[in-house]
C-alpha cells in the first residue's frame, strides 16, 4: 500500500497543498489529519528573493519532519518556462530538494497549464537534474511527451484549479492510465469532494494531490480526514477487483420461491 | 507609605499602544510610551487598515470567539469615542457583499456557512430592487446581495489622530523614534532600555505588534517566536465619482477585496493577503487584481486618483488569534493579525484587567472566555 515518487516510497496516497487554509495551525492540524507525507508550497508571491515567507516555510517545514515527509515546492503563478525554470531553481536552493511539481499557466481565467511552455520547462529542468512532477491536463499525447521526457510521475488535472467539479473527462483519465502503465499518475487539481478521490483511485491512479477540497471545507481537519477514507476506500476497491457491469439483473440471494418461468413478460 | 501611581511602560504606540495607554493614563497611573515611529503612526498596520467592523463578513476566515469579539467591540466602540474630543466617524449602517454572476457559488457558500454557524444573525438578500434602494449605483452593476444589517466601519486614521490628542492632552511622556533594545524583568519591577538608557516601570507592556517578530525584535528585548507577518496591501483612491455609502466586499473566488467608503470621496481599497514578512511596497500584480477589481464594482473607480498605495505586515501567531501573555512584570499583547480595529475594544477591556490584577487589584474579566489570559 505504499505510493512511490522517484525512488521514495511514502505509506500514503495524497499530496497536500499548504494554501487557503483559515490560520497556519489549522493547515497543520489538517495536514496531520490527511495522513500526507508531501506537503506542496509555493513561494512565487512571497518575494522568494529575500526570503519573505521564511516564517512560514519554515512551519511548513516543521510540520513535514514531523511525519518523516517531503516538501514539494510548486511554481505556481509562471506562466513562461523561463521564469518557472528561474523560481524551480530559487526554490532548490532554498529547501534543498531537486523534486519540484512544475506549473506552467497558460491562461488566467481558468488556469489551466500551458502544455508547450511545460514541455520546454521540463527538459530545461530535468537536464539540470530535477526530478519533475508537471501539472498538465488531461491530455493523452501530452502526458506520453512528459513521460518520454524522463517524468516518472505526471499530474494530470481532474478539472481546473480549485473548481472543485471533479473528474471532469473520466474517459481521458482511464485512457492515460491504461496507455501508461508505468508511470506513477497523480491526480492533481479540481477534486471537490471524497468520493472524486475514490473514484480516481478505483480507476488506478496512483496518488491524488488536492488543496482547496480541504482548505475552503467547513472544517478543514475533518475533511481531511475524510478524504483519507476515501482514498483507502478507493485503493481497496482498485485492488479488490470491481465486479462488471452487466446489462441483467442477477440476485445476490436465491430466490427459491419464485418459478424458473417466472421472468417479466411470461 | 509613598503614594506615587504605579509606573508602566508601554512600548509600542499602535492601535493597542495608544489605546492602553488613554485609559491607564486616565485612571492615573504614570504612563511612558515608546515607538519607533513619530505620532503619525505612518508605519502601523493600524493606520493601513481600512477600520472595518465587520464580524460577520470575517466569519469564513475566523473562529468563533473573532466574530463574537467583534460584535461584543460594536458594542463597546461608541463609549470609547465618545470619551474622545471632536471624534466623529463611527457608522453602522451594515454591509454589503457582491458578487459577480459567474461567481454565485461565493454566495451559496457564505450564506449556508452562516446558516450553520451563526444562525442567530442576520443576513438578508437583496434582489436588484433592494440593491438599488441600499446602494443605486452598484444595483446596475449587480443584481443580487447579501446585506449584513449590524456591521459598521470606523475612521482609523482619524481615530490615530484622536488618540494622539487625548494623550498629548493627558500629558503622557511618549517617546517617538525610539528604538527599545531591551526589556528585563525582575520580582518587583521591569527595566526598558533604548538609546542606551534604562527606564524602571512597575510594570511593561508590550505591544509592539509585527515588530514583536524574531525577525525584528532584540533578543534581549523578548521577541515573540511563534509570531509572524502576513503581507498586506491596500489603496486609498480618491474617487468623487463614486457614491458608496457602506463598506462593500466583492465575494471572488482568487480576489477578496473589500471597498470602505471613507468622508469626502475617499476610499480604501484592499487588501490583498500574502503570507510573507516582506514589506516592501506594493507589487504591480496585487496592483492591477485591486483595481481590476474594484473597477469591476464600479466602474467610477477608473477615474479614481491614487491617493496612496501601501503595504504593512499584519502581526498574527501561527493560530491567528489575539493573545494576551503575561509574566511576572511584562505582559504582551500581540496577534490581532486582519482584526485590530474589529477585535480591539475587547481586547483592550481584558487588557485593562490584566493590568489591574498584575498590580495586585481586584479586576472583573468579562472577555474572559472570547480572549483567555
Amino acid at each position: 500500500m505504499s505510493l512511490t515518487i522517484y525512488g521514495q516510497q511514502l505509506n500514503n496516497r495524497m499530496l497536500i497543498g499548504s494554501a487557503l487554509y483559515p490560520s497556519p495551525e489549522i493547515m497543520k492540524n489538517a495536514i496531520l489529519a490527511s495522513g500526507s507525507q508531501v506537503v506542496t508550497l509555493s513561494l512565487k508571491r512571497q518575494n522568494p528573493q529575500s526570503q519573505g515567507g521564511q516564517q512560514i516555510w519554515q512551519y511548513i517545514q516543521d510540520i513535514v519532519q514531523q511525519h518523516q515527509g517531503y516538501l514539494l515546492p510548486n511554481t505556481a503563478g509562471c506562466k513562461t518556462a523561463k521564469e518557472a525554470v528561474t523560481l524551480a531553481k530559487m526554490s532548490r536552493e532554498i529547501f534543498n530538494t531537486d523534486w519540484i511539481k512544475l506549473e506552467v499557466i497558460g491562461d488566467d481565467y481558468n488556469l489551466q497549464p500551458d502544455p508547450i511552455e511545460l514541455l520546454v520547462a521540463t527538459e530545461q529542468l530535468i537536464a539540470d537534474g530535477f526530478k519533475v512532477l508537471p501539472y498538465c491536463t488531461d491530455d493523452l499525447v501530452l502526458c506520453q511527451r512528459l513521460y518520454d521526457l524522463g517524468c516518472q510521475v505526471i499530474m494530470p488535472w481532474a478539472s481546473p484549479i480549485g473548481t472543485g467539479k471533479g473528474l471532469m473527462n473520466p474517459y481521458n483519465l482511464e485512457t492515460i492510465r491504461l496507455r501508461l502503465p508505468n508511470a506513477t499518475l497523480i491526480l492533481d487539481a479540481g477534486i471537490g469532494k471524497p468520493s472524486d478521490a475514490c473514484l480516481a483511485m478505483e480507476m488506478g491512479y496512483d496518488g491524488i494531490l488536492l488543496n482547496s477540497a480541504i482548505a475552503l471545507a467547513d472544517n478543514p481537519v475533518n475533511m481531511a480526514k475524510a478524504f483519507a477514507l476515501a482514498l483507502e476506500a478507493g485503493e481497496q476497491g482498485y485492488v479488490s477487483g470491481v465486479m462488471q457491469e452487466r446489462q441483467t439483473a442477477h440476485p445476490s440471494t436465491p430466490t427459491l420461491d419464485t418459478p424458473f418461468w417466472h421472468h417479466p413478460g411470461a | 507609605m509613598k503614594s506615587q501611581p504605579p509606573s508602566i511602560a508601554i512600548v509600542g504606540a499602535g492601535l493597542i499602544g495608544r489605546l492602553a495607554a488613554v485609559y491607564l493614563a486616565r485612571k492615573g497611573y504614570n504612563i511612558t510610551l515608546l515607538d519607533k515611529d513619530d505620532q503619525l503612526a505612518h508605519h502601523s498596520a493600524a493606520y493601513a487598515a481600512a477600520g472595518l467592523l465587520t464580524p460577520l463578513g470575517e466569519a469564513m476566515h475566523s473562529e468563533p470567539n473573532i466574530v463574537e469579539m467583534g460584535f461584543e467591540s460594536l458594542k463597546l466602540w461608541p463609549e470609547i469615542l465618545a470619551s474622545l474630543n471632536g471624534y466623529t466617524y463611527f457608522q453602522q449602517q451594515g454591509a454589503l457583499m457582491v458578487c459577480h454572476d459567474q461567481d454565485q457559488s461565493e454566495f451559496v457558500r457564505f450564506t449556508r456557512y452562516i446558516q450553520n454557524y451563526y444562525p442567530q444573525h442576520q443576513v438578508e438578500h437583496l434582489n436588484r430592487q433592494q440593491m438599488l434602494t441600499l446602494e443605486p449605483e452598484l444595483g446596475r452593476s449587480f443584481h443580487q446581495g447579501i446585506y449584513l444589517p449590524a456591521e459598521g466601519q470606523i475612521g482609523n486614521r482619524k481615530l490615530l489622530v484622536a488618540l494622539t490628542e487625548e494623550l498629548n492632552s493627558l500629558k503622557v511622556n511618549w517617546l517617538t523614534n525610539t528604538n527599545v533594545t531591551a526589556i528585563y524583568q525582575s520580582e518587583s519591577s521591569a527595566t526598558v532600555t533604548y538609546n542606551s538608557v534604562k527606564l524602571d516601570a512597575d510594570l511593561v507592556i508590550d505591544c509592539r505588534g509585527a515588530g514583536a517578530r524574531r525577525a525584528e525584535a532584540p533578543l534581549d528585548a523578548k521577541p515573540l517566536n511563534d509570531l509572524r507577518g502576513v503581507r498586506g496591501e491596500v489603496f486609498q483612491l480618491f474617487a468623487p465619482d463614486v457614491h458608496l455609502n457602506r463598506p462593500v466586499r466583492l465575494m471572488h473566488p482568487r480576489y477578496q477585496l473589500y471597498i470602505a467608503p471613507k468622508t469626502k470621496g475617499f476610499y480604501v481599497v484592499g487588501a490583498t493577503e500574502i503570507e510573507s514578512d516582506d514589506d516592501s511596497p506594493m507589487t504591480v500584480r496585487s496592483a492591477m487584481e485591486l483595481l481590476s477589481a474594484a473597477y469591476s464594482v464600479h466602474p467610477g473607480f477608473a477615474e479614481a486618483n491614487i491617493r496612496q498605495h501601501l503595504s504593512h505586515l499584519r502581526p498574527a501567531f501561527s493560530d491567528n488569534q489575539p493573545k494576551i501573555i503575561k509574566d511576572t512584570n511584562l505582559i504582551q499583547v500581540n496577534g490581532l493579525y486582519r482584526h485590530g480595529f474589529l477585535i480591539a475594544p475587547v481586547v483592550l477591556q481584558q487588557l485593562l484587567s490584566t493590568v489591574e490584577q498584575q498590580l495586585g487589584n481586584h479586576a472583573l474579566a468579562p472577555y474572559q472566555h472570547l480572549l483567555p489570559v
